[in-house]
């Protein structure tokens, strides 16, 4: 058995294009019948190009973060590899390999058989999650029963356990309480203990903490972290602030419409970023400065889904461009002096030209 | 960056130009430990300055009919006092139900307050009734800013018509000069004026912020209450949104005005490195109460409550931090009451106690809100020792400070 557990191969995602795509031609279709407008809405049934080539893979016990702007298709891969595609979006290219078994395409039945068991997933909102009118001990014990293959008393134990490891300050109580009688903090650890309850070898956290006060935030990646030291979970976490992630994973993926633009462990990437984006992304992400200075804005804005651009994705916001930036497809190259094992690439031609850290004086220097 | 360099800077870097010497008089009025102080607002002015502040809240009240429980009312905000002078942004941090966003509301009057006074220009808005009340909303002295623009903003009326809806509903003005009001409005959150023609919905998220706070500016109010901004964007438009709070209350409205009339600003945000970008003094709520108020870079750097150090230590940072790790913030696990009042301390104990691993006997009653340097305060027993009771080992340090207790769970 090889080390690496999760492999993304070349994904390509298209979203608009399968039934929400038609839903909405013949909502449209009907509302502006008389116009003759229902033939020119969308992109045929290809629908618009979200993510293009991503990928990447991840290996027993390893966390590997993705970061980037709304819109940059981060969700839309982790989700493919947990087969929940909204309807309309489709994997239109690619691979996905968890451990020998391919995702893209795989029947419902067998999806039953890994997600739970396997590979558990925790999102931003945990009151959704959870059926307000169970228990969330009943909720719990549950996937026990089911997914381990416990009795009754032994899941209520097993529970009670977890909760406990999770933090939770008195899981005999909270395990009879209610999805509404828990707090925000303590209900996305109830979800956290519901997704690894069957020790998945992959948990997927997709803006896990986002909506969660700072204080609870660092308590539960506390959780997260003591889960991993315990279990030896993976972790394939997703979110639009740069710093959890640092706190949290080992390798970073720093996604810009839809592709990957670098890529490498955490602290090297932060340390010395290496692609105009992800420096850009450095500056205006929440440092723990504290200083009163100007705050930094990356120009202009994300191109839409599904734009068609020859070249770099990002040339038109980044300081750096020149015209041979526009001409043609930039690959996602190694970087050659990344250090020994570094495993660090980047979408970048001028790689090795430029220091795209360069361009913050006001970080190092006086405040503004 | 460390510490150090942030030691290293002189301390009224963090005080805008707008507010020079700030110093004893604004924050030994500031004092709410005394009642009698706190609510008559003849004793709370000073001679008038130009420091003088533009908004002045004292021992604010507010409290909400409760559903259930013990008592038939909850508590919302407890004597809470800020001070907001012409040209500063106060931040207002603290976690959810802390009661940020009911101060922000109690101030404007959507939330009804049971005590206190709100004191703009001289005048209780509290007391105002009816008439005068509804006078002096569309006088526009007060604007707010909120959340979500998308839900702020009526999805049915152009950016435009939303923007001069305070201008129409006061009557003020003929329609060219309200037609020329939203074009400055939108010209000075830089907005291009084609925006104006556009539904909410047709704009992104920023353009959208941008549109709502134009709305809140049109009538060159003298204080904008902004609730959580910023909290809807990415990185980059938050700090754009953030920018721009900045300079409009670096520049005056109309070229004549004076420091006097420049914009004031309270922004609650929970994103607290942006804040510390743009903030001049800050305030933190825990429960309702004010635990600290002083001049933010100064007390993100060395907080002198626990609980603002939690706050701050639970930031996740990108750099290496040379603080306190939250877990030596935190209390053990096994000796957490899980509600306040339930176990062990009285009801006027600290509002923080239950969480704070420095709780002592002392904390069983409210700690006053006491200056700790000119222009700082602290509602906190233990002030000038908690910090000496940290170590570098959290273990350790949890053993020094919680004597006798097994603390084997952590």
């Amino acid at each position: 058995m090889s080390d690496d557990l999760l492999r993304v191969d070349d994904l390509h995602i298209t979203v608009g294009g399968g039934p929400a795509g038609r839903r909405n031609r013949q909502r449209r279709g009907g509302r502006f019948r008389r116009g003759g407008r229902s033939s020119a809405t969308a992109a045929g049934s290809g629908g618009l190009r979200a993510v293009h080539g991503v990928s990447f893979t991840l290996r027993r016990g390893e966390a590997v973060g993705f970061v980037g702007e709304s819109g940059s298709g981060k969700t839309l891969t982790c989700r493919a590899a947990l087969g929940v595609l909204a309807p309309g979006c489709d994997v239109s290219g690619g691979q996905i390999d968890f451990d020998g078994t391919s995702l893209v395409g795989l029947p419902r039945r067998q999806w039953d058989g890994l997600r739970g068991t396997r590979i558990g997933a925790v999102f931003q909102d945990p009151g959704s999650y959870l059926n307000p009118s169970h228990t969330v001990g009943r909720q719990l014990a549950e996937q026990f029963r089911i997914k381990v293959g416990h009795g009754r008393r032994e899941a209520r134990a097993a529970a009670v356990a977890l909760l406990a490891t999770l933090g939770l300050h008195q899981p005999e109580l909270v395990y009879h309480q209610y999805p509404h009688e828990l707090s925000g903090g303590m209900l996305q650890r109830v979800v956290l203990a519901i997704a690894v309850a069957g020790e998945p070898d992959l948990l997927v956290a997709d803006e896990a903490t986002t909506a969660l006060d700072v204080t609870v935030q660092a308590e539960v990646l506390e959780a997260l972290d003591r889960l991993r030291a315990e279990l030896g979970l993976a972790v394939l976490a997703v979110s639009h602030d740069l710093a959890v992630i640092a706190q949290l994973c080992d390798r970073i993926l720093v996604f810009y419409a839809g592709e990957v633009v670098e890529t490498g462990p955490t602290a090297d990437v932060l340390a010395n970023p290496r692609h105009p984006y992800t420096a850009a992304l450095l500056r205006v992400a929440s440092v723990g400065d504290w200083r009163r200075r100007e705050l930094e804005v990356i120009d202009g804005s994300a191109p839409p889904v599904g734009a068609r651009i020859t070249g770099c994705r990002f040339a038109d916001r980044c300081t750096f461009a020149t015209d041979a930036c526009r001409t043609a497809p930039v690959d996602l190259r190694a970087v050659p002096d990344g250090g020994p094992g570094a495993d660090r690439a980047v979408r970048c031609i001028r790689l090795g030209e430029i220091d795209p850290a360069a361009r913050a004086p006001e970080r190092a220097g006086v405040p503004a | 960056m460390n510490l150090a360099d942030l030691e290293a800077r002189p301390a009224d870097s963090a005080v805008p130009p707008a507010t020079p010497a700030t110093g004893d008089r604004g924050r030994g009025r500031g004092r709410t430990d005394d009642p009698a102080v706190a609510v008559e607002p003849g004793a709370a002015r000073g001679p008038a300055s130009d420091t003088e502040p533009l908004l002045s809240v004292r021992g604010l009240t507010v409290s909400f009919r409760a559903r259930s429980g013990p008592s038939r009312r909850t508590t919302v905000l407890r004597d809470v006092s800020l001070d907001v002078r012409p040209g500063e942004i106060v931040g207002v941090i603290g976690e959810t139900g802390s009661g940020k966003t009911t101060l922000a509301r109690a101030i404007v009057g959507l939330a009804p307050s049971d005590a206190g006074v709100i004191d703009v220009d001289g005048t209780d808005i509290r007391r105002l009734r009816r008439r005068a009340r509804r006078g002096f909303r569309r006088g526009g002295a007060i604007r707010f800013v909120f959340q979500d623009p998308l839900r702020a903003l009526d999805p049915d009326l152009t950016v435009g018509r939303s923007v001069a809806e305070g201008l129409t509903v006061a009557g003020r003005g003929t329609r060219d000069e309200q037609q020329a009001a939203v074009a400055d409005a939108l010209h000075r959150v830089g907005l291009d004026p084609a925006v104006a023609d556009r539904l909410p919905g047709a704009i992104s998220g920023g353009q959208r912020q941008r549109a709502s706070i134009a709305r809140a500016i049109v009538d060159n109010p003298r204080l904008l209450i902004c609730d959580e901004p910023v909290s809807a964007l990415d990185g980059s438009n938050r700090n754009l949104i953030l920018r721009l709070l900045d300079t409009l209350r670096r520049t005056p409205a109309g070229a004549d005005s004076a420091e006097r009339d420049r914009l004031g600003m309270i922004i609650i945000s929970h994103d607290l490195s942006s804040l510390a970008g743009i903030a001049d003094r800050v305030v933190v709520l825990y429960r309702g109460r004010v635990v600290e108020d002083g001049p933010i870079a100064e007390v993100f750097s060395r907080p002198r409550h626990p609980y603002t150090a939690l706050l701050i230590a639970s930031a996740p940072s990108i750099r290496d931090e040379h603080g306190p790790s939250p877990a030596q913030l935190r209390r053990p696990a096994d000796q957490l009451a899980d509600r306040p009042g339930e176990r062990g301390r009285p009801a006027d104990a600290c509002v923080f106690a239950h969480r704070c691993p420095f709780a002592t006997e002392a904390c069983d009653h409210t700690p006053a809100l006491e200056p700790a340097v000119p222009g700082w305060t602290v509602a906190c027993h233990h002030e000038p020792t908690w910090r000496s009771a940290l170590s570098t080992n959290p273990a350790e340090a949890a053993a020094t400070l919680t004597e006798g207790v097994n603390n084997d769970a952590r």
